[in-house]
């Protein structure tokens, strides 16, 4: 963990110190943020509340990701969204509509017009064949991520 | 510099100027200003334990009071989100209509870290959400409760909206002894915390399998706004961990009071359920109004894959089970003979059918299956999925939770009449909603008889589970081995006296749906600690059916075989048949006769709430 920390912070420095390299290269929050690893802040109770037995109260973890600066964001929030409900976006993708799907474009700034669209795109290159949903959520981000700040980068500016 | 000092002296001189008005006013006695310092009724201590909940040394609303309004009119700090308007934002708002000239002379400070987790104070409505009981976990039994602030803002979509949770902190690894004492006793900590809602939809729809129930509030605007202000000051704030009473239910309540008139939980009984909350919501109105405005079902993960396979054309429903029986092979004739529609239904419910076997399974085939599926899928044309068909279930309909029942009894020539207190929550009898199908869950559950000009206790239940474990499919992995398992002191027949024992029984069986209800074999085993006279053991071999006749009326019969091991009694035969007349939530009627060795007929009056 604190080496993906390390090596993330690396990243960004030498992002900054390159804004060419910076605008053309994709940030992968699964290396460099460390989601699917933890992911979680262990800042005292708030991160060690586990209501799953007790219930009253379920996992209510506050949803702050990692504390590196350059892992936060709406990009980020959008990845672990896709981490955590990978299951159910990628049934809904195959489907072609449902509210995950709905959800995570917002998280990505895209406009609802242009939701449909993007759908359809990230349906016809959508790989379902990874051996773990780490892998799936994964693969599922870069691609849309590509289709985001590509094709349709005009129609997701919104945030 | 100057310049400084004097903005420096005119805000203190400010702020000792606002104390005074605000003396004068009495505002630290206003039940308002105490139930945002968390401070119950004839007491003078906050229930909130965290330091950093309060300004002043003493923690005495006035002097709480007045360390608050001298921070709002502190230096603004590095970073803003510090400063005591953004922290105590309920109490700042509260005071400025109390105290108008605050707005005009506190510094204006900006609170990025509110505004962001606000959504901009774009907050339309809150809902308070049911999360039904799940009885694959004991401390989950009761239900949970949450709050959910619903943005209005077209940026976030449902499973965006921000949820309140409230709960204990435990540490990973708790020692389960150590864990249910320190739970009961107050051995925890508990905070506010906060989350999306999707991560509720995980936790609970999809891996607890459990049904979430969203109750929409009619608040207005500014109710909203003390509602959200309020809860951003309790985020993370330490509280006494009580699992029986100070849970989630009693501190939803109490932060939903600060806005509702209605005392939405019991402050006087010694436990809270979180489905108290909701019988109070539903019942109350606000402003000349019902409070409830709107009830949303979320379904679960199993309750989908019931609903549409309920709804799916009996060919695919058929298809769906021969591939299940082919490894889902979809080189099957008959699959390959559905049309583009049909095969989609049929995949979509093998999603929900393969996502319910992976929570019991671990088997890493399933996933390879699940993708064959989902590529199968995505060579046909993009259609909207089958319905989930909605539910007017609704949790608040079901039975009250606590009962007092009184009874006529009569056995042999001879009447008695009997007392029963049941603190939690519902037996088979009860009328399901929201809720396992057919289940029972009790606890602390005390009948006295009064018989020959003396009380006894007849029967004293700790803890009755009885989870039937239906399948509502049909399909392989759905339902499994009902079980039982209760703890009690109780009589072992009707026929002698004095002759409680105590007792653990523990039972497993299969339970299958028929029309209007179940039928099911079960086979108990009891320990008892009375040897001496009933030996260490017996067994209960029983047969039964439980039946909703109508709406008002359901019945159940069952009929089994008692042995005894290494005791001088007899083994012998033995029915009970019980009626539950009426479908209130308040009261209903139960006439049962049993036949254990003797026979007694009862005739009993509930009153539930």
């Amino acid at each position: 963990m604190k080496l993906a920390l390390i090596s993330a912070a690396a990243v960004v420095l030498s992002m900054a110190s390159s804004p060419v390299v910076q605008a053309q290269e994709q940030m992968n929050p699964w290396t460099q943020c460390g989601i699917g690893a933890m992911i979680f802040e262990k800042n005292g109770t708030a991160a060690a509340i586990s209501n799953i037995i007790w219930d009253l109260g379920t996992t209510a973890v506050s949803s702050n990701i990692s504390s590196k600066e350059s892992c936060k964001g709406a990009n980020i929030a959008a990845a672990q969204f896709i981490n955590d409900a990978i299951v159910n976006i990628e049934e809904e993708t195959v489907i072609g509509e449902g509210e995950h799907l709905t959800a995570m474009l917002n998280l990505m700034g895209c406009e609802s017009s242009a939701h449909q669209q993007i759908i359809q795109q990230v349906r016809a290159d959508l790989d379902v064949s990874h051996k773990s949903n780490i892998a799936k959520a994964e693969a599922y981000f870069l691609q849309l991520d590509t289709k985001v700040n590509g094709q349709f980068a005009a129609q997701c500016q919104v945030i | 510099m100057c310049l400084l000092c004097f903005s420096i002296s005119s805000h203190a001189s400010n702020a000792t100027a606002l104390i005074q008005i605000a003396d004068e006013k009495q505002l630290s006695d206003d039940r308002y200003w105490l139930a945002l310092l968390h401070i119950p009724e004839n007491s003078n201590r906050s229930e909130i334990v965290d330091d950093s909940f309060f300004l002043s040394d003493s923690r005495q609303p006035v002097k709480e009071l007045e360390a608050t309004l001298q921070a709002f009119f502190a230096p603004i700090p590095e970073d803003p989100n510090q400063h005591a308007q953004c922290r105590f934002i309920a109490r700042f708002h509260w005071l400025q209509k109390h105290l108008p000239e605050l707005t005009r002379l506190a510094p204006k400070i900006p609170c990025p870290l509110f505004a962001n987790w606000s959504d901009q104070q774009q907050i339309g409505s809150v809902s308070a959400i049911f999360a039904s009981g799940y009885l694959g976990n004991p401390a989950s039994f009761y239900g949970h409760i949450l709050l959910k602030f619903n943005s209005h803002s077209g940026k976030r979509a449902l499973l965006q909206q921000q949820n309140l949770n409230f709960g204990a902190a435990v540490p990973e690894q708790e020692n389960p002894v150590t864990y249910i004492l320190k739970g009961l006793f107050g051995g925890y900590k508990a905070v506010f915390s906060y989350g999306d809602f999707y991560r509720n939809i995980q936790a609970y729809g999809e891996t607890e399998l459990r049904d979430l129930w969203e109750y929409q509030l009619a608040l207005t605007p500014d109710e909203v706004s003390q509602l959200l202000y309020h809860s951003w000051e309790l985020i993370n704030r330490d509280y006494v961990y009580y699992f029986l009473k100070e849970n989630c239910a009693f501190r939803m309540a109490q932060l939903l009071e600060l806005v509702i008139e209605t005392e939405l939980i019991s402050k006087r009984q010694p436990y809270a359920m979180p489905i108290a909350v909701f019988h109070r919501l539903a019942e109350s109105e606000h402003h000349g109004k019902p409070l409830v405005t709107n009830i949303i079902y979320h379904p679960s993960r199993q309750q989908r894959l019931t609903s549409r396979h309920q709804q799916a054309p009996e060919n695919v429903r058929q298809v769906m089970l021969s591939l299940i029986r082919n490894d889902y092979d979809l080189k099957l004739a008959a699959y390959q003979q559905l049309s583009d529609q049909e095969q989609s239904i049929l995949l979509e419910l093998l999603f929900d059918y393969i996502e319910f076997l992976k929570l019991s399974s671990d088997n890493p085939e399933l996933l390879q299956i699940k993708n064959r599926l989902l590529q199968a899928r995505l060579a046909l044309p993009v259609q909207p999925p089958l319905a989930v068909a909605g539910s007017t279930d609704y949790p608040h309909l079901s039975t009250r939770p606590s009962m007092l029942q009184l009874a006529y009894i009569q056995q042999q020539q001879q009447a008695a009449a009997q007392f029963r207190f049941r603190a939690t929550y519902y037996d088979l009898l009860s009328r399901d909603a929201g809720r396992a199908a057919f289940s029972a869950l009790s606890m602390f559950d005390l009948s006295g008889r009064y018989f020959r000009d003396s009380w006894q206790v007849q029967h004293f239940e700790l803890l009755n589970i009885e989870n039937m474990n239906l399948s509502q499919t049909g399909l392989p992995g759905d339902g499994g081995w009902a079980w039982k398992v209760n703890l009690s002191y109780a009589a072992q027949d009707n026929q002698c006296k004095s002759c409680n024992t105590a007792q653990l029984r523990g039972g497993i069986g299969k339970a299958i749906p028929v029309t209007a209800g179940i039928v099911y074999l079960m086979q108990d085993a009891q320990m008892h600690n009375r040897v001496g006279r009933f030996g260490l053991l017996s067994a209960d071999s029983r047969f039964g059916a439980l039946l909703d006749v109508n709406r008002m009326w359901r019945t159940q019969l069952e009929v089994g075989y008692r042995s005894y091991l290494q005791s001088q009694l007899t083994d012998f035969t033995w029915y009970r048949w019980q009626n539950r007349f009426g479908d209130s939530p308040h009261w209903d009627i139960r006439l049962s006769v049993s036949q254990l060795r003797t026979t007694e007929w009862s005739l009993a009056y509930s009153l539930y709430w």
